[in-house]
């Protein structure tokens, strides 16, 4: 195999334009990247939302963040609102951002366990700024460390993600990648080793690459179909596998978070965007039928309907080898989970970011696509058993999905992990590595109701006197700063408003 | 003799030597070619512009990042001029870079404003433009969406600072490998044919190369050595003939615009730089004294910040600016006013044509004459937009009354006559402006057509007066919706260096 | 509401019967009255049955249904023009319908093939035209609509029946308004203080008034020159042919998706494939062959059966000094004539019809025909500047040729060409650089078909082609050539996709109908 020179991506939508984006930026003029898309083909995603993480990406892409929030109609995320998931008229925000401080070394969840266990009734929430922010509808860009008593919230987006594909294809192009308008209707492999030596488009051209990025979307045009690299079937923990999606025209007020409500057969998400609202009902198919699931969907936006709903099918699970030969999947085809947590852009990041690392000089080394793909499979498995949780840790039991969920057997990961937080009141992941960091955990523990038994022994430190005096101290901290942020719609007229969606054409 | 043109040298030490020295290099290097700039000062060189759109694209040649260039250059973004008081005392009117509402189907948007107009409605353009709005308002953003897209509707050029961009540029071009010679020319020396050989320095060196391009400025060093034709002169069309500037401190919130303003002998702008703001005044000394000119700018700027500094020019151009072997871009080739701030888009127009034509040899074979004509016709469409602007003044005083009766040049008295009669714009092979820019300069004069090309009347008759305000509304909004360009400019001075996207 | 402009086409044919077809489909019967004579005595000149790809923006605009077109016209398709012996006796090239390869950054693709040509390693550049390779294989398909498919690189035009189309248009016209008078004219009224055209007397007696005449008399004048002594500029010097003979043959053989014109003796002959029949011609100059040895040749040299005694023509290449002269526009050979050796006769019939809807103003229709003399300017110019942008297009043709086995070639190599021609060449024979324009008819690729064709060999290329690595280059050319030839190979045969497309079969033959004929043969 000689040294990769001309990499092909195949698929745009956001995962392909990320990739391009990232390859063009770093690659330092020794590639030719280039992109191969079909209008005919359209793009999966109504309105994305983000998680923190996305920062990273957008740094290291030296985006404006100004320029890239009205370019992409996008709006500030501070969490997720879970409604009905504990049991019916339960709700809870998954924050980004800590709750309170951290005191003698250990989280400033254990204390408040300690607090419970001793009888008290402080909730969580008066201790995070960013749920206080997002339940009084309310932005600002996070205070600079150390200004506060309390650490500052952290932020995501909402954006659409289309126009985020054409953003990231502008900045890719500037970069010298180049763009294919086409279908592809054949993949060439090499003897004898199967590599991938090219793709063939209905009209007959032909490109070739040494190396190939599969954002084909869920079918995995090159991983599977051509590769056949397996698929692991996850649906005995995670049942969804529909969706149905419909934009609908924007509220006056705009939520800094995204919302998802459990509903019958599943659960629907609310993406506020700047110039609309983007939903979707994600369902089990053997509990809801498609029509249903739309006009059920129909009735529950809270403005008009811009479009027909459109239907989306799939099957959550992993690629099994997500790099195989010379082609590594990306995006819907290199798995699927449902967005409850806003995870789908973030593992194509962490993917771009892991092979941006591992990319290949001359020829493909196995150690290293090993090493990727056990990264993979250990990163898609967190998400799956955090997403697990929300599922299995209800109360709620008034309709067939539920009683389903309620006894799903937890994967062992998981099933460690909620023992030992039943047992303790602890969690521990490891920062870099994990995702979902302790805060997340904790939040949706707590939220969905599963309660610790024990806390840390080092939370019985203070006295309950002095406990109780940084508890007032540190929620009247978080109140009086957040009473001082502007609305969410203000801060984004003031700053960063996108321009109004075009008047109909003349 | 018939040899390969290999090394380039270029006299003068001004933005045009630097832009087209990396741009040649940068170019032609597979050829073998070097380039060599003798840095000589550029006579007549302003100590600050503004510039077209077309600035971003030179840059894009000779990869200059945007927010490098915004911070080094002390840049500030400009979306057109204002050009105040040419026709009553307080009136004025912009000329924008970027469009007037939207098509209506293939229509332009301006015959719909055109055809109220002449029902006795007529309306201010800017309402139902977007660039025109920001620029108003001090709003700038860098376009965004596609197609027609009014949030796409527009692009835009510069204010610079010349000092700090010759830097910027010179050291740009050091990095594409232009061998920089410091030293003044004291002779020229010419070869038995009568091509140039070299240029000696004051200091004795001796500079011999294949081709000379002359950016030396007004005085023309090399090529009116070889010049025994006469100018074009355009000195009764286009009577100012003297440039007094001078630096003021910086406006609290300044608007991506240029201000140009009307005096009783000339005019006098205001341009803004990231930290300072460049002011002056152009008129003509048979109507005024250049004391007589000071006070006038004094009147209206209150103190100067620096001290005065007057450039004398005349309009006009040679007859050719490919002679031999040497070429004239920039102030050798043309002098004109900086009303349309189209000098460095005029060279740049002139240099992309050499890059078409680079001489294989020194024989040649008709580049000459091809570069002499198409950038001949460049030129004589700037001289016809600045004429014009004089030609539909309507400002009382002796020397109005000049500029405005002199007979037009013909081309332009073509356009003219086809707008009067049926408000159509033509525009020929070789221009530096677009119907845009017409338009916008037309319909601000208040040059009314007679009538309506009658497909254009019925495809605009369609057109509602509430689908009209929906986009004047519509406008409005997305105005509101853009960043101040100063806090855009504090974004993109603070942007760390070489960010992709910035040219986007 | 003022009366509607009375609008006057004197004389049918093709120029007639489009114009009337294109005001009738834009102006409303309150706005305009159109009314067209013709004699059903005087024959029409069908001045040409191959068109250029503009004829599609002209269908378009004034709302033709082309399959429809198609089908009542006996139409084919057309990818371009064959021209052969015109460098060389033995020559042959294609002015094709779309571009030689595609452009690599800013140096258009043929400086990339002369490098790689002089090295031996490049294709004839025939095989970098898509429209080239498949009209020799007489294959076509429509264009496609993806930029990035190689099935978008070109255009295509028809080859029809003139008098069909004319009969077609007619019937477009009358449906949507316009009157058709059948009668001669034997008078031409001018109004007294202006000179305008103020009436025509036909032939039984009344009077037509007008507003705006157009004439389209054919060569002759009859308002423009006739009436108005407007004046000819003539360019037989460049252009020395002066007759020619049509004389139409059955098909034999494939239908080629092109025409093709063959260098002569003393001019040229044309070949155009018809559904139903080959329309042929010869075009010379008088001065080198006689009528009557001119149509033995032609006749000699058909493919198939004679359909028709052949018909003569007479002309004289030029241009009217003004095609718009007081109230009188001169559209079709009224206004200028230039041989049909690039098909231009429609296209600049075209190019005033829609150039003068263009220009005409509210004001101007409003007052009964005041025109503006202004805008009278304004066209006048414009026109001027299609016509002379032809010229120079066609007088390369003739001189551009190294055959000295006839006078009138000699002729042509020698004779002195425009300035603007000679500068042109010289540009591309030093460097390959094609001086190209913004308006106006032909292109980069029409002019660097000729050129190649008719052996203006460049000395050398754009120098920014060192850029490129061997390997690259290569590469380039190389995917390039197999893309084209692997589009082509999926395009169905011309004869097939015409049968599906639009057969002409259920129209009743007309094969008898005369096509570049106009007058009985000169005494």
């Amino acid at each position: 195999m000689n040294r990769v020179k001309k990499v092909l991506i195949v698929g745009g939508g956001t995962a392909g334009w990320m990739a391009a984006a990232a390859l063009g930026r770093h690659h330092g003029g020794r590639l030719d990247v280039a992109v191969v898309e079909s209008e005919d083909i359209g793009t999966v995603g109504v309105g994305e939302a983000t998680i923190p993480p996305i920062m990273d990406f957008n740094r290291a892409m030296r985006i404006d963040e100004v320029e890239f929030i009205r370019a992409t109609q996008a709006t500030f995320k501070l969490g997720i609102e879970f409604i009905d998931w504990t049991r019916l008229g339960h709700s809870y925000i998954h924050p980004f951002g800590k709750y309170g401080v951290q005191m003698h070394g250990i989280h400033f969840y254990s204390f408040l366990q300690r607090h419970w266990h001793s009888g008290g009734t402080r909730s969580a929430d008066d201790f995070c700024m960013a749920i206080a922010a997002a339940r009084q509808g309310k932005f600002r860009w996070p205070l600079p460390p150390g200004s506060t008593p309390v650490p500052s919230h952290v932020y995501a987006y909402h954006f659409d993600a289309g126009l985020y594909a054409a953003y990231l294809r502008k900045l890719a192009e500037a970069e010298g990648v180049v763009r294919h308008e086409g279908k592809i209707v054949e993949v060439k492999q090499r003897e004898p080793d199967g590599f991938i030596e090219s793709v063939k488009l209905t009209d007959g051209r032909v490109l070739e690459a040494d190396f190939f990025i599969d954002c084909s979307g869920f079918r995995g045009l090159l991983i599977e179909q051509t590769l056949k690299a397996g698929y692991e079937d996850w649906s005995e923990w995670l049942p969804c596998n529909r969706a149905m999606a419909v934009p609908c025209r924007r509220q006056p007020a705009t939520t800094p978070f995204t919302r998802s409500t459990a509903r019958e057969s599943g659960w629907q998400w609310r993406i506020p965007l700047q110039h609309r609202t983007g939903n979707g009902y994600v369902y089990c198919s053997e509990y809801l039928g498609d029509d249903e699931a739309a006009s059920l969907l129909l009735t529950r936006l809270d403005g008009e309907a811009l479009a027909t709903p459109r239907p989306l099918r799939f099957v959550t699970g992993r690629r099994k080898e997500v790099w195989k030969k010379n082609c590594v999947a990306l995006g819907l085809a290199s798995g699927f989970l449902e967005p409850l947590e806003s995870t789908s852009i973030h593992l194509i990041q962490t993917a771009i970011a892991r092979l941006l690392f591992l990319f290949p000089g001359d020829g493909m080394d196995q150690a290293t696509i090993d090493r990727f793909n056990q990264m993979a499979k250990a990163e898609t498995e967190e998400v799956r058993d955090f997403l697990v949780l929300h599922y299995n840790a209800t109360e709620r039991d008034d309709t067939p999905f539920w009683r389903y969920c309620r006894n799903i057997k937890r994967p062992d990961s998981l099933r460690q992990k909620w023992e030992m937080y039943e047992a303790n009141g602890s969690i521990l992941t490891v920062t870099g590595q994990d995702l979902f960091q302790d805060s997340s955990w904790f939040a949706v523990f707590n939220g969905q109701g599963v309660r610790a038994r024990g806390h840390h022994p080092f939370a019985d430190i203070p006295s309950d006197e002095e406990l109780n005096r940084r508890f007032d101290l540190i929620s009247s901290d978080v109140r009086k700063i957040v009473d001082t942020f502007p609305s969410h719609d203000d801060f984004i007229r003031a700053n960063c408003a996108a321009p109004p969606v075009d008047v109909k054409k003349m | 003799m018939n040899t390969a043109v290999k090394n380039v040298v270029i006299a003068g030490g001004g933005s045009i030597a630097w832009i087209a020295a990396s741009a040649l290099r940068r170019t032609l290097k597979s050829n073998g070619v070097e380039v060599t700039v003798v840095d000589s000062p550029e006579a007549g060189a302003p100590a600050a512009r503004w510039t077209l759109p077309s600035q971003r694209g030179a840059h894009a040649q000779i990869a200059l990042n945007e927010a490098d260039f915004m911070r080094q250059a002390e840049a500030t973004y400009r979306l057109g001029s204002e050009i105040r008081a040419w026709q009553t005392p307080n009136g004025g009117f912009l000329i924008a870079h970027g469009d007037i509402g939207a098509p209506i189907d293939v229509t332009p948007f301006y015959k719909y404003l055109l055809s109220r107009a002449m029902q006795g409605n007529a309306e201010n353009p800017e309402m139902y433009s977007v660039v025109a709005g920001a620029a108003r308002m001090g709003r700038f953003a860098r376009p965004m969406g596609a197609g027609n897209d009014l949030s796409a509707s527009f692009t835009y050029g510069y204010h610079l600072d010349e000092r700090a961009y010759v830097m910027m540029l010179r050291a740009q071009a050091e990095k594409f490998g232009v061998r920089v010679v410091p030293g003044r020319i004291a002779a020229v020396d010419r070869r038995e044919d009568g091509d140039i050989e070299s240029l000696t320095l004051d200091d004795g060196q001796a500079v011999t190369g294949d081709l000379f391009l002359d950016c030396t400025g007004a005085t023309g060093e090399l090529i009116s050595r070889l010049d025994d034709a006469p100018r074009l002169d355009w000195a009764h069309w286009l009577p100012c003939d003297r440039r007094l500037t001078a630096f003021m401190p910086p406006s609290a919130e300044p608007a991506a615009l240029t201000r140009i303003l009307a005096s009783d002998a000339g005019w006098l702008f205001q341009a803004p730089l990231a930290r300072a703001n460049f002011v002056g005044h152009v008129y003509s000394s048979a109507h005024l004294t250049d004391e007589g000119a000071l006070q006038v700018l004094l009147r209206i700027a209150g103190q100067l910040g620096t001290p005065p500094e007057i450039t004398r020019f005349n309009s006009g151009r040679r007859a050719k600016f490919w002679l031999r072997n040497c070429i004239a871009l920039g102030g050798s080739a043309v002098q004109i006013e900086p009303l349309a701030g189209a000098d460095l888009h005029l060279a740049q127009l002139g240099l992309a044509t050499l890059l078409e034509l680079y001489p294989l040899d020194r024989r040649g074979g008709g580049e000459a004459q091809e570069f002499n004509r198409v950038v001949g016709e460049y030129a004589d469409s700037l001289r016809d937009f600045t004429v014009a602007h004089y030609r539909l003044s309507k400002r009382p005083g002796a020397f109005w009354d000049t500029a405005r009766t002199a007979e037009p040049p013909e081309t332009l008295a073509v356009k003219l006559d086809l707008y009067g009669a049926g408000g159509r714009i033509d525009i020929r092979d070789h221009e530096v402006f677009e119907e845009g820019e017409w338009v916008w300069l037309l319909m601000g004069s208040g040059l009314m057509p007679r009538a309506l090309e009658w497909q254009i009347a019925r495809a605009v008759s369609g057109l509602k007066s509430q689908q009209a305000s929906e986009l004047r509304d519509y406008v409005a909004r997305l105005v509101t919706s853009m960043p101040r360009h100063i806090d855009f400019l504090h974004r993109v001075r603070s942007t760390p260096a070489n960010a992709p996207g910035a040219n986007a | 509401m003022t009366a509607p402009l009375r609008l006057v086409i004197v004389g049918g044919g093709t120029a007639g019967w489009m114009t009337a077809a294109a005001f009738a489909s834009t102006f409303r019967a309150d706005q305009m009255r159109i009314r067209l004579i013709e004699s059903s005595e005087i024959g029409i000149v069908g001045v040409g049955e191959a068109t250029l790809p503009h004829i599609r923006f002209f269908n378009k605009r004034i709302g033709i249904d082309e399959q429809e077109l198609m089908a009542r016209t006996q139409a084919t398709f057309k990818l371009g023009i064959e021209f052969c012996d015109w460098g060389r006796v033995g020559d042959s090239y294609v002015h094709p319908f779309g571009a030689f390869g595609t452009r690599a950054g800013p140096v258009p693709f043929h400086h990339l093939w002369l490098r790689q040509a002089r090295e031996g390693k490049a294709k004839p550049i025939e095989e970098y035209s898509l429209p080239i390779v498949a009209a020799r294989q007489n294959k076509f398909a429509l264009p496609a609509e993806n930029k990035d498919d190689i099935m978008s690189t070109f255009g295509f035009a028809f080859q029809f029946d003139a008098s069909l189309y004319a009969a077609y248009l007619r019937t477009f016209a009358e449906q949507r308004g316009v009157v058709r008078t059948d009668g001669k004219i034997i008078d031409v009224k001018l109004r007294g203080d202006d000179g305008r055209v103020e009436s025509v007397k036909l032939s039984d007696g009344s009077d037509v008034t007008g507003d705006l005449f157009i004439d389209c008399s054919g060569f002759r004048g009859l308002l423009i020159e006739q009436a108005l002594k407007t004046g000819y500029d003539p360019w037989t010097k460049w252009l020395p042919c002066d007759r020619a003979v049509a004389m139409p043959c059955e098909n034999a053989g494939r239908l080629t998706p092109y025409t093709r014109a063959t260098a002569r003796e003393a001019g040229w002959q044309w070949r155009i494939p018809l559904q139903h029949r080959m329309g042929n011609g010869y075009v010379y100059g008088s001065e080198f062959i006689g009528d009557d040895e001119a149509a033995a040749r032609l006749s000699s040299r058909l493919d198939g059966k004679a359909l028709a005694e052949p018909r003569f023509l007479r002309f004289t290449a030029g241009r009217r000094r003004r095609t718009w002269n007081r109230n009188v526009v001169a559209i079709g050979l009224a206004g200028g004539f230039l041989e049909p050796l690039e098909s231009t006769s429609i296209h600049l019939i075209q190019v005033a019809i829609t150039t003068l809807i263009d220009y005409l103003t509210e004001q101007s229709l409003a007052d009964g025909g005041d025109f503006d003399p202004r805008i009278v300017d304004g066209f006048n110019r414009w026109i001027e500047m299609e016509y002379d942008r032809v010229r120079d297009f066609l007088i390369l043709h003739y001189h551009a040729t190294e055959r000295d086995d006839a006078p009138i070639w000699n002729y042509c190599r020698n004779m002195q060409i425009p300035d603007s021609l000679a500068h042109k060449m010289e540009l591309f024979r030093h460097r390959a650089h094609v001086v190209t324009y913004k308006d106006g008819l032909f292109l980069e690729p029409s002019w660097l078909a000729v050129y190649f064709g008719q052996r203006v060999m460049p000395e050398a290329y754009d120098p920014r082609v060192a850029a490129w690595s061997d390997e690259e280059l290569t590469k380039w050319l190389g995917t390039m050539h197999a893309r084209i030839a692997e589009g082509v190979m999926r395009m169905p045969a011309h004869e097939e996709f015409l049968a599906q497309y639009c057969p002409a079969s259920a129209m009743p033959p007309k094969s008898e109908m005369p096509t570049m004929i106009a007058a009985k043969r000169p005494s």
